[in-house]
């Protein structure tokens, strides 16, 4: 039996280790089929992988590095961008306080993030104040994680940061709500890139969960018929349509059925589509909830009956943890949908970070780069989901999902 | 102390009377405690003896039929139920643990909640009730990593940490495996001596001779005999309880 490696040995180490442990040379040549199999695969490997890397060298990235702004932001003004950066930067702090504090003691999380930001920073090569501000978010996460990690040996200056942490990502997006619309703003229109994508997403998920919790609650409520039939109605009318199809009824429906309050009627596009997703988002998110709530023993609703708990502190500190707790992988997988169902947006007219692409690989300058372009924007999405589920996986661990 | 006067007893059910559709769980069931008596609830199986303990703190709601608990009559008024519920804990078969709670935060949730009392102040009282029943080095842990029986007295911590007038006990020992249910019968038994009043619906007939101050027995919806242990155990008089004794002993 080999010897195991400490925690701290090389990543060689641990793959040696790891290949002994699992006794490949004896699984891998085991008969003559194993044999073939395993250097028919190995031939394909290389295959794959030496045809990628030499399409990577060979390839036009030159429309990503000219593209570098559209690409985040769409046609928001240079001059403007100070409306967006401090949200992304406590964004990144925020991350790296959080994992610091809730994510012991597994760094993959930290450093899977650090790393993609990393390698978006690379890609956009040149010293300009987008790869500073994009450094800067790294630098921010790092500092955040430092400061969290440092912060373990004190329960007094840990359970402030927690809650300043706690209370900032409460803030952080009507914070960059206030930030985008004050004063003198560009008008939505100008929105597009990734920008777009993860706003439209980040809201739906922020707004729309908190709603999803109403509906589901209410599909499930005895002895009130109204609220359960109106919830089900809901929840099943907008299941019952194509993304797509309320998309366009919120572009081009709306502006009639809206009341003329506040100037509601007149609202933007974007703001539409925001209304649009977080209610799509609600009636898929409430079902995923449902699911959750369904599966919590009798027993529980009892023991909280028989101490004296009300029906609010039942849900508050029995059922909805134990729902959520249930169901999060099907949250993440819910949420992770609908981040890349955002890119239909380019059928209402909204710049996202896929029709920058589908737009630059149309440009004269830039013909024959349409691979380049959706590998770039296909890595992007990639690298938003995958940390999103890496999240999620330490956040299952965390709660010891599965083992407790 | 409440608006019970001397002497009343603690519960008071007259003609109780429970359904499930057409099925008569309790066909009118009268019977008075007094405060600080522990009676066993025997009976075969849907005789109604848990349907009856499940009445008094409205787990199951009966429909005809008055139920008084320390002086406050159950109905409609959900802060007459909120009250009786503070005043009766129940202790359950499959032990109702909150699987997402710390053992501490299991008996310290329901006086943080309900009597909205300070952090610091409901823990305190959480560790004291875990000493209580003889667990305080698991208060970290979580129900499942802790055996039926540590779980079960958990349970009881629980529930006294609302500190109840009256205990109810539906089958605490059924679930358990045979070694772990002296561990959770020696923590009643203290509670006994200590003088609480206890309904406890149980099948432990040595435990049930040595602490019960009085017996009801259940026999299709109906108490069809109640007395004294000796009574109960020397001198039966109905055919039915004679049959389930010499079933069960």
């Amino acid at each position: 039996m080999a010897e195991t490696p400490q925690p701290r040995a090389s990543l060689l180490a641990r793959i040696q280790h790891g290949y002994r442990e699992s006794d490949a040379s004896a699984q891998l040549f085991k008969t003559k089929t194993h044999t073939v199999i395993t250097i028919i695969s190995a031939i394909t490997a290389i295959w794959v992988l030496v045809t990628l890397t030499n399409w990577m060298f060979n390839a036009e990235w030159q429309v990503i590095l000219d593209k570098r702004r559209p690409f985040l932001v769409g046609k928001f003004p240079a001059d403007q961008m100070w409306r967006i950066w401090p949200g992304v930067w406590i964004f990144g702090a925020l991350l790296g306080l959080s994992s610091g504090l809730w994510m012991r003691p597994g760094k993959n999380t930290a450093i899977t993030i650090a790393a993609g930001i990393a390698i978006l920073s690379f890609l956009l090569v040149e010293l300009d104040s987008t790869a500073i501000n994009l450094a800067l978010i790294l630098l921010l996460a790092l500092a955040g994680y430092v400061v969290a990690v440092r912060a373990q040996d004190s329960p007094s200056v840990r359970s402030l940061i927690s809650r300043v942490t706690v209370a900032t990502w409460v803030l952080l997006i009507p914070f960059m709500i206030i930030l985008l619309f004050v004063g003198d703003a560009p008008p939505t229109s100008y929105w597009g890139g990734i920008f777009v994508n993860v706003m439209l997403a980040a809201i739906a998920i922020v707004v729309g969960t908190p709603v999803a919790v109403f509906l589901s609650l209410g599909r499930s409520l005895d002895g009130y018929p109204a609220i359960r039939i109106a919830s089900t109605a809901f929840i099943e009318v907008v299941r019952g349509a194509p993304l797509i199809a309320w998309l366009f009824m919120g572009r081009f429906v709306l502006p009639f059925i809206l009341p003329s309050w506040f100037g509601m009627n007149e609202a933007d596009v974007i703001f539409r589509t925001m209304i649009v997703l977080i209610l799509f988002n609600a009636a898929y998110t409430a079902e995923v909830i449902r699911g959750g709530l369904q599966a919590i023993p009798k027993g529980q609703y009892e023991a909280a009956d028989s101490l004296g708990l009300g029906y609010f502190q039942t849900l508050r500190a029995i059922s909805l943890p134990q729902a959520f707790r249930a169901v999060l992988p099907s949250l993440i997988n819910q949420y992770i949908g609908l981040f890349k169902d955002t890119t239909l947006v380019y059928l209402i007219s909204v710049v996202d970070v896929l029709e920058v692409g589908r737009k630059a690989f149309n440009e004269l300058d830039y013909t024959g780069t349409a691979l380049e372009v959706l590998v770039f924007v296909g890595f992007i999405f990639w690298l938003v989901t995958f940390s999103m589920s890496a999240i999620s996986r330490r956040v299952e661990a965390n709660m010891g999902l599965g083992s407790r | 102390m409440t608006n019970s006067e001397p002497n009343q007893a603690i519960i008071q059910a007259r003609d109780v009377e429970k359904w499930f559709g057409n099925f008569a769980a309790l066909k009118g069931v009268s019977a008075d405690i007094q405060e600080g008596e522990v009676v066993v609830v025997l009976g075969p199986s849907g005789s109604g003896k848990s349907t009856f303990i499940r009445c008094i703190n409205q787990l199951e709601e009966h429909e005809v039929g008055t139920i008084i608990v320390d002086g406050i009559e159950i109905n409609d008024d959900s802060r007459n139920l909120q009250k009786i519920r503070s005043e009766v804990g129940m202790v359950f078969q499959q032990f109702n643990l909150f699987p997402h709670l710390s053992v501490l935060d299991n008996v310290a949730l329901a006086p943080r909640k309900v009597k909205k009392m300070p952090k610091a102040e409901a823990e305190e009282l959480a560790m004291a009730g875990l000493t209580r029943v003889g667990i305080p080095e698991q208060a970290e842990k979580f129900p499942t990593q802790l055996s039926g029986g540590q779980q079960q007295r958990v349970a009881i911590a629980r529930a006294l940490a609302m500190q109840p007038k009256i205990m109810l006990f539906d089958e605490p020992t059924s679930a358990l495996d045979p070694e772990m249910i002296k561990e959770v019968l020696d923590v009643m038994r203290e509670l006994a001596e200590s003088g609480m009043t206890m309904i406890v619906v149980t099948h432990e007939m040595g435990f049930a001779k040595e602490v019960a101050d009085r017996f009801l027995f259940f026999a299709e919806g109906l108490i069809v005999e109640e007395g004294t242990p000796d009574h109960f155990f020397n001198n039966p008089q109905e055919e039915r309880t004679k049959l389930f004794l010499s079933q069960i002993l």
